[in-house]
């Protein structure tokens, strides 16, 4: 299946803003950080703070992803 | 009014829009951009926002606020862009029979607008380097609900 991801803030130092990854059904959003935190170690410390959401709406990370969905990894707001 | 702007934010036009002929107490916060953080001079502060989910989170905090406290008005903007020194990059207006609830209220909105709206401050300081913000680690610590 077909996922977009897309990243924010200090992350966007990193990863790119936007891209898509190809995932085996039943991939969780814990597995696709997980991926990431392999693929990007120097983005370790806000990828583990970052709380996740999909299709505007916060999820655990134990969601189980669906096909087109789109994945956002929002790393801790700093508002105000 | 909006939510979220790349607009200066209109102070006045705001807090006319709080006056409600039951409130004897409007407070004002206006979150303002400082000349300095961490003893570096700052020169403008850029937001960054994902405006879908900050729009309903923001929504959904005002609309609570109704439920915690006894509130005539509750309204709230944050500003997004560039922001200049001196500039208001949130603000919050409560308005109450009582100024308890008011103040109440507000500090309520704002910490929870800070903490949980998908925004994030870069500052830029004079220097010429530029930062990311850090001034909430959500998972470091428990928030007033």
């Amino acid at each position: 299946m077909k996922i977009k991801i897309q990243v924010f803030a200090a992350l966007k130092d990193y990863l790119d803003p936007q891209f898509y990854l190809e995932l085996q059904d039943g991939t969780t959003a814990n597995e696709v950080r997980s991926q990431l935190l392999t693929e990007y170690p120097m983005a370790e410390n806000i990828l583990r703070k970052s709380k996740l959401a999909v299709n505007d709406c916060f999820v655990e990370g134990t969601y189980t992803l669906k096909d087109n969905e789109h994945l956002l990894i929002i790393p801790p707001s700093s508002g105000g | 009014m909006n939510l979220i702007t790349e607009d200066p934010i209109d102070l006045i036009k705001m807090f006319s829009e709080a006056h409600d002929p039951k409130a004897g107490a409007v407070v004002l916060f206006s979150g303002e951009v400082r000349n300095h953080s961490h003893k570096r001079d700052v020169d403008y502060l850029f937001y960054e926002c994902y405006v879908p989910m900050a729009e309903k989170i923001i929504k959904e905090i005002i609309e609570t606020s109704y439920t915690k406290f006894k509130l005539h008005k509750a309204l709230c903007c944050h500003r997004i862009g560039k922001v200049g020194i001196s500039e208001s990059a949130v603000v919050v207006i409560t308005a109450s029979s009582h100024r308890e609830e008011a103040y109440a209220a507000n500090r309520y909105i704002i910490d929870r607008v800070k903490h949980e709206a998908p925004i994030w401050k870069q500052e830029f300081f004079s220097d010429g380097t530029h930062e990311w913000g850090h001034n909430c680690s959500c998972f470091d610590h428990q928030h007033i609900q």
